[in-house]
C-alpha cells in the first residue's frame, strides 16, 4: 500500500520538475522571439496600470523587479564594455548537484560584432561550486579580425571564454584608437592641402 | 489433531498475529496518511502546472500570429503576469550571461555611495577564484574593502588609474588576477598530471617556477628548468633557463626545442608534450 503511494509521489515529483522546466523554456522562448514587441506593449500597459489601483498592487512587485533589472543591466553593459543583444540560455540537464547549461550570445564590443555559443557545467561539491566551460564556438565578423582569427581558434580549443572577452575589449579599444588616429591624420592632411591652395 | 483442525488453528493464529501487528505499529498508518496527503497535494500542483503550460502555449501562438494582447478571455491579469514573468526571466538570463563571461558584477551599495565589484578568474575554461572589492564613490574614488592577494601591486594600479580611468583600473587588475590564477592553475596541473616532474620552487606570485625533470636516456640525467614570469600580466614565462649535470644535454637541439615549448605553451602542456615526445620521463 505504502509502496504504491511512494511510487506515485516520486513520479509526480518528476512530472512537476519536467512541467516547470517546460514552462520556463516556453516563457523564455516567447521573449527571445518577440521580446522587442512585447516590451513596447508592456510599457504602455505599465502606464495603464497607474490608474487601476488593484491591478497595480498585484503586478507592481514584478514591474519593480523588471525596472531594477533593466537598470542593473545598463550598469553591467557600461562597465563591462560588452553589449549583449541576444541571449539564449537552455538548461540541458539538472540534478541535485550538477547542472549543464547551453548559452548562446550575440552582441558587440565597441564596433566589433561577435556571436558566442558555449556549454557550461556546474557541480556543487560541498560548499564549493565548480564551474567549467565544456564547449566553445566563436564567430566574429569584420575586416579588423584578420590578426584576431588565430587567437580565436586557440581560445576555442582551450575553451578560455573569459580570455576571449578580455582580449576583445583590449582589441576593440585599439581599433578605436587606430580609427581616431587615422581620422586625425586625415583631417590634418585636409587642412594642409587647403592651406597650400590658398598660398598659391 | 487432524489437518483441517490444524489449518483452522494456524489460520486463527495468523489472524491474531496480523491484528497484533496493526495495533503494535500506529507509525505505519501515520506514515501512510502523510504519503496520501503528499500525493494529493502534488497531484493538484501537477494539474495546475499542466494548465499553466497549456495557457502559455496558447499565448505564444497568439503572439506569433500577431493578435493584439488585450482582448483575452482568460483575464488580462494572468496574461500580463505570464508576459512580465517571461520578461523578468530574460533579464535575469542576460545578467547571468554577463556574469559568466567574466563581467564585474557591479552592484551599488549604501544608496549609491559605494560600489562593489567582483573579479572573476578562469584558465582554459575552468573558473577559479573570485575576488571582491568595495569602492567608496562619495568624493574621490577610494578602495574601502577588498580581498586582493597582497602579492598584487594594488596600490600602484590605484595610483595609476583609479581616479582618471576607472575602467582601465579594473582591466589592469583583472588581467593581473587572471594571470596569477592561470600560473597557479598550471602549477596545480603539473602536480596533478605530470607526477614524474618535481616542483622544486615556486612562490606566492607564482612568477618563478623551478622544475626538476629526468631526461629520457641511459643515465636519466637530472634537468632543472627555471621559468621566470617577469610580466605579471601574462601567464607564459618571459625567461626560461635549462640546466643539467650533463652539459651536452642542455645545449642539444632537443632541449632547445623544449625551451621554446616552455615559452610558447602553458607549463603543464609543455611538460606533457615533452613526455609524449620521449624527451623526459
Amino acid at each position: 500500500m505504502e509502496k504504491k503511494y511512494e511510487d506515485e509521489v516520486q513520479l509526480l515529483q518528476k512530472e512537476i520538475e519536467m512541467l516547470e522546466a517546460e514552462r520556463e523554456e516556453t516563457l523564455r522562448s516567447i521573449f527571445i522571439e518577440h521580446g522587442d514587441r512585447l516590451q513596447q506593449e508592456l510599457k504602455s500597459f505599465f502606464e495603464e496600470l497607474e490608474g487601476d489601483g488593484e491591478q497595480k498592487h498585484a503586478l507592481s512587485k514584478l514591474i519593480t523587479q523588471i525596472r531594477d533589472l533593466e537598470k542593473d543591466l545598463r550598469r553591467q553593459t557600461e562597465i563591462n564594455g560588452i553589449t549583449l543583444n541576444e541571449c539564449f540560455v537552455k538548461t540541458l540537464n539538472k540534478s541535485e548537484r550538477r547542472q549543464v547549461q547551453q548559452v548562446r550570445l550575440a552582441g558587440h564590443c565597441g564596433l566589433l560584432l561577435f556571436q558566442v555559443e558555449f556549454a557550461v557545467t556546474e557541480i556543487q561539491e560541498g560548499k564549493a561550486l565548480l564551474r567549467r566551460i565544456t564547449e566553445l564556438n566563436i564567430v566574429v565578423d569584420g575586416a579588423e579580425f584578420k590578426d584576431f582569427s588565430a587567437f580565436v581558434s586557440r581560445v576555442e580549443d582551450t575553451k578560455d571564454l573569459l580570455l576571449f572577452f578580455r582580449t576583445l575589449r583590449t582589441f576593440s579599444e585599439r581599433c578605436e584608437e587606430r580609427q581616431r588616429t587615422f581620422q586625425h591624420f586625415q583631417s590634418c592632411l585636409g587642412e594642409r592641402r587647403s592651406c597650400n591652395l590658398i598660398k598659391l | 489433531m487432524d489437518d483441517l483442525t490444524q489449518q483452522g488453528v494456524l489460520g486463527h493464529l495468523m489472524a491474531l498475529e496480523r491484528g497484533g501487528l496493526a495495533r503494535q505499529d500506529p507509525h505505519q498508518s501515520e506514515k501512510l496518511e502523510m504519503l496520501i496527503v503528499t500525493a494529493v497535494t502534488l497531484r493538484t500542483k501537477r494539474d495546475q502546472l499542466k494548465r499553466q503550460v497549456e495557457d502559455i502555449k496558447i499565448l505564444k501562438d497568439k503572439i506569433k500570429s500577431g493578435l493584439p494582447l488585450d482582448d483575452d478571455d482568460e483575464g488580462p491579469a494572468e496574461l500580463q503576469r505570464s508576459l512580465l514573468t517571461a520578461w523578468r526571466m530574460q533579464l535575469k538570463d542576460l545578467q547571468h550571461a554577463h556574469h559568466l563571461i567574466g563581467g564585474y558584477d557591479v552592484v551599488e551599495c549604501k544608496e549609491g555611495r559605494s560600489v562593489c565589484v567582483c573579479f572573476h578568474t578562469a584558465f582554459e575554461g575552468v573558473y577559479l577564484d573570485t575576488y571582491n572589492m568595495e569602492l567608496d564613490m562619495t568624493r574621490t574614488v577610494q578602495i574601502s574593502r577588498h580581498n586582493i592577494p597582497p602579492s598584487i601591486p594594488l596600490e600602484r594600479f590605484a595610483k595609476q588609474n583609479l581616479q582618471k580611468d576607472f575602467k582601465a583600473f579594473l582591466e589592469t587588475l583583472s588581467q593581473n588576477l587572471n594571470a596569477l590564477a592561470a600560473r597557479k592553475q598550471q602549477l596545480s596541473l603539473i602536480k596533478e598530471l605530470v607526477g614524474s616532474v618535481e616542483v622544486m620552487e615556486s612562490n606566492q606570485l607564482c612568477n618563478t617556477l623551478v622544475l626538476m625533470c629526468k631526461a629520457q636516456g641511459e643515465t636519466f640525467a637530472v634537468v632543472l628548468c627555471t621559468l621566470q614570469y617577469r610580466d605579471l600580466a601574462h601567464y607564459l614565462p618571459t625567461h626560461v633557463c635549462i640546466e643539467s649535470e650533463d652539459e651536452t644535454l642542455s645545449e642539444s637541439e632537443q632541449w632547445k626545442k623544449n625551451r621554446a615549448l616552455f615559452l610558447e605553451s602553458p607549463a603543464h602542456m609543455a611538460l606533457l608534450t615533452m613526455k609524449r615526445m620521449g624527451s623526459i620521463v
